[in-house]
């Protein structure tokens, strides 16, 4: 039995604790906080995850991988290269609705741009349906200008078909020869 | 007039009413040219399309089976009519599940005579008395009925093309389809003028539904009252030169007025182009692709909200890490060509992918770099589990 990790990033209401929920076979252990400001972008988010969320996969080989979500605070990015080590790769999410979208995107992809460089990246946008600006084009060009051209989807986090496609691509970057064991 | 070609099969329609005669027209002229042909004695039939809803139908029926017990037939209804060694298309009728029908008794027909099995060699039996053709036909029509929902789903999108051999003429020549001759080419040249304008969109009439497609939105308005089914027959059949499809330019204000008066519902624009390709070109590719060269793929497609055909993924991963042509795409992934092909002609109608003319393929081995497969047997099962095939 071996035991592996695959990292969630992303800011704060991004969906990260949402999205390890709908992968995971475990209850996800969070740590989440009431938060003491309300973002009027998230006023339905009461709580911040100030440490970290956990979900679990178990594979039929009894293989584990546990999810792991980053807390979304930029306070909390000493934990993030610890956290990354040994590491299988890295699924990001980017909440479409806060003040500077690709600004986020780019901080993210430059805080875990050596991890990335040793593993990939699949990039989930959440929440296009309440602002659907920037659009994925503008996210497209931007990642040009960073040179990469990871997957990057529009995503639910609460749908598991969603997530499922992200981590599939995340797959597929890192092997694209991967055929399914049945 | 039909074409006809040596390998058409002849196929008869019995107890049609004007309507569905006409479809069958539309059909045989359409997407089945060169394949089927009617005709109109099914003396003369290799195969009989039977409207088990028309009047006096089930008279007619045992009729026909009494003089033609062995003549494969496809039975249409509104309702479900299970009767052995017979296929069965519901009404209203889906051309894509008409055409697979068609296809098996094409096929069977092929493989009988390969095998020296002639039909028309064979003894007549009563209709109650299968002989043993007949009983195997039956036993194979109905395993083959017993397809897969989801893999039915994919026929539609993908047909069902067998492998090509590039070096023969005659089986590429089969694998392109004109876009411009159906409602995608239509559309595509509609989004490509849409896509030029700083804002507003183009105003497409002439369709059951008026509708309206923004580039700069990435939506697409249309009426409530057009089904899915209604939108697929209509891309299968070749536009005819009386069309009266038009296109006019309208305004954001335009637009936002005539969004305030009519119910028109939105729907992302690029999935109801990729949608309409994969329809479109089930398994084939614009005509012109050069077969030989790479592939050029700007960006991942949004598959969360796009129809995810087979490989698609393994595809996209493996041709923004390593441009590909599409013969090569399919023997380095081991998949078949139908697969690359249709992916390839949804991504090039929301132009996402083209063609790399500028270089010639190097010939050399052709092997995937996989920066580190140690992980390989690990990340195939977590794909199983995702895929819920562990």
């Amino acid at each position: 039995m071996s035991q592996y990790k695959l990292i969630f990033t992303g800011p704060t209401g991004a969906g990260k604790t949402t999205a390890i929920a709908t992968l995971s076979e475990i209850p996800v252990v969070k740590t989440e906080a009431k938060s003491s400001y309300r973002n009027p972008r998230h006023e339905h988010k009461e709580t911040i995850t100030v440490g970290l969320d956990y979900g679990l996969v178990k594979l039929k080989n009894n293989d584990k991988i546990h999810l792991y979500g980053t807390p979304g605070q930029e306070r909390f990015d000493f934990m993030w290269e610890i956290l990354t080590e040994g590491g299988l790769g890295l699924i990001l999410l980017i909440d479409n609705t806060r003040v500077a979208p690709l600004e986020d995107l780019q901080f993210f992809l430059k805080a875990f741009d050596d991890f990335i460089k040793e593993t990939s990246v699949a990039i989930g946008v959440t929440r296009m349906d309440l602002n659907h600006k920037p659009a994925l084009a503008d996210y497209h060009r931007e990642l040009r200008t960073l040179g990469i051209n990871p997957p990057i989807f529009d995503v639910d986090a609460r749908s598991k078909k969603d997530v499922s496609l992200l981590l599939q691509a995340l797959l597929y970057s890192l092997d694209p020869n991967l055929k399914v064991e049945r | 007039m039909t074409q006809t070609t040596n390998k058409s099969l002849r196929v008869a329609a019995m107890g049609m009413d004007k309507q569905t005669q006409k479809l069958l027209e539309m059909v045989f002229n359409g997407p089945g040219r060169g394949d089927y042909v009617l005709v109109e004695q099914p003396d003369i039939a290799e195969a009989c399309i039977f409207d088990l809803d028309g009047m006096d139908a089930s008279k007619l029926w045992t009729k026909y089976r009494v003089q033609h017990p062995q003549l494969p037939t496809i039975i249409l209804s509104i309702t479900l009519q299970d009767v052995a060694g017979n296929l069965f298309v519901k009404k209203p009728i889906e051309i894509d599940k008409l055409l697979k029908s068609l296809g098996k008794i094409k096929q069977m027909k092929e493989e009988e005579v390969a095998t020296g099995e002639l039909p028309h060699l064979m003894v007549k039996s009563h209709a109650g008395h299968l002989s043993s053709t007949q009983t195997t036909r039956t036993a194979k029509l109905s395993s083959e009925i017993a397809v897969e929902e989801e893999e039915e789903a994919f026929h539609q999108f993908c047909g069902y093309n067998a492998d090509i051999n590039p070096d023969r003429s005659d089986e590429v020549e089969k694998i392109y389809y004109e876009p411009t001759n159906y409602l995608q080419g239509f559309f595509e040249k509609a989004y490509s003028i849409s896509l030029q304008l700083d804002s507003g969109g183009i105003l497409v009439e002439g369709l059951y539904t008026p509708m309206i497609l923004s580039a700069e939105r990435n939506q697409l308005f249309c009426g409530c009252d057009s089904t899915e089914n209604q939108l697929r027959t209509m891309t299968l059949l070749p536009l005819s030169k009386s069309s009266h499809l038009r296109m006019t330019t309208l305004s954001e204000a335009e637009i936002q007025q005539r969004l305030a008066v009519g119910k028109l519902a939105a729907q992302p624009l690029d999935s109801f182009l990729w949608k309409m390709a994969l329809w479109t070109s089930r398994g084939k590719v614009p005509k012109g692709t050069d077969l030989s060269k790479n592939i050029v793929l700007l960006h991942w497609p949004n598959f969360t909200r796009l129809i995810v055909t087979p490989h698609a993924l393994e595809i996209s991963a493996l041709w923004i890490a390593q441009p590909q042509s599409l013969l090569d795409t399919a023997k380095l992934l081991d998949i078949p060509q139908r697969y690359v092909f249709s992916f390839f002609s949804a991504t090039c109608a929301i132009k996402l992918a083209f063609i790399d003319r500028r270089l010639d393929k190097r010939p050399g081995s052709l092997t995937i770099t996989s920066p580190d497969n140690t992980k390989r047997g690990l990340f195939k099962r977590l794909l199983a589990r995702l895929l819920g095939q562990e």
